[in-house]
């Protein structure tokens, strides 16, 4: 009887435990989705940026007001941002995977506890 | 579409109520994925309108136009624009060009948006033929218990 309660308490942790790991994953999947957005956008900006004249008015909106930059700031900050994006996006592959490898592990874990319950209490009737 | 083959695989295993289940999520998807086509028809009206708008603009320097200050009160005002839009690219930057490149980027806009339009109807055309399959399959299963019921009753 007091393995099936020990078991029990396991299992109870455990289920918790890859709870926790779901909700994880599902914050990052929908990050990385928020990133895949912005990458896509600034994408966008850096190609229009290759077919416009060199000497061409380039205006960056801050709050209300527009700014003039040169072609070549705007340039460099389009491919800083696409850069920052890429790095945080890697960040978020790996740690994805990492969180994943522990839900799948937690998860093996969940399904022993149930199947060694059930044999127990199998074995008792 | 990747999880499109092995759902076709087992439907036969699948019971009704499964079925069931299947057939409403894929239904969902149609929804939201109509959904989405509606939003791109909207965007891509709105590039076209702009389109239109820059050609009114060609050729009209120096002439007088009433410029809206609400949606019911007009000012009258003179076109200086000297051929040049200033057209969002995006992330905030804002680029000066002349009408024809305008509209050569509302043009690319309109076909990103058709390409997109595209996918995502092929993308319905699957499920619609996904779910087809799966209405078939629930109405074989359907007449197939009818007729084990009828042979029950008979053999009664």
């Amino acid at each position: 009887m007091t393995d099936i309660k020990q078991l029990a308490e396991q299992l109870k942790k455990s289920t918790a435990k890859l709870q926790e790991h779901e909700a994880e994953l599902n914050t990052l999947s929908k990050n990385r989705s928020k990133l895949l957005t912005q990458l896509n956008e600034n994408q966008m900006v850096s190609k229009e940026f290759d077919l416009i004249d060199e000497n061409a008015s380039i205006y960056k909106l801050n709050g209300p007001v527009l700014f003039k930059k040169t072609k070549d700031e705007a340039v460099s900050n389009i491919n800083g941002r696409l850069e920052i994006i890429n790095n945080n996006l890697k960040q978020i592959d790996a740690k994805y995977k990492d969180v994943e490898k522990l839900s799948v592990d937690e998860r093996s874990k969940v399904v022993d506890l149930q199947q060694k319950i059930q044999a127990l209490q199998q074995k008792q009737q | 579409m990747s999880e499109a083959a092995p759902q076709q695989v087992n439907l036969a295993t699948l019971s009704l109520d499964q079925l069931q289940m299947v057939k409403e999520q894929i239904e969902a998807e149609i929804q939201t994925l109509s959904e989405s086509i509606g939003q791109l028809r909207h965007a891509s009206n709105k590039y076209l309108e702009a389109k239109d708008a820059m050609g009114g603009l060609k050729g009209s320097d120096g002439k007088e136009m009433l410029v809206p200050l609400t949606s019911s009160i007009y000012l009258p005002g003179t076109i200086n624009a000297n051929e040049k839009v200033l057209v969002d690219v995006g992330t905030g930057y804002f680029v000066e060009m002349g009408i024809d490149k305008g509209q050569d980027f509302a043009n690319r806009k309109v076909q990103l948006i058709t390409d997109q339009i595209n996918k995502v109807q092929s993308a319905i055309n699957i499920k619609r033929s996904n779910l087809d399959t799966i209405i078939q399959v629930a109405q074989t299963k359907i007449s197939l218990l009818r007729q084990q019921q009828q042979q029950q009753q008979q053999a009664q």
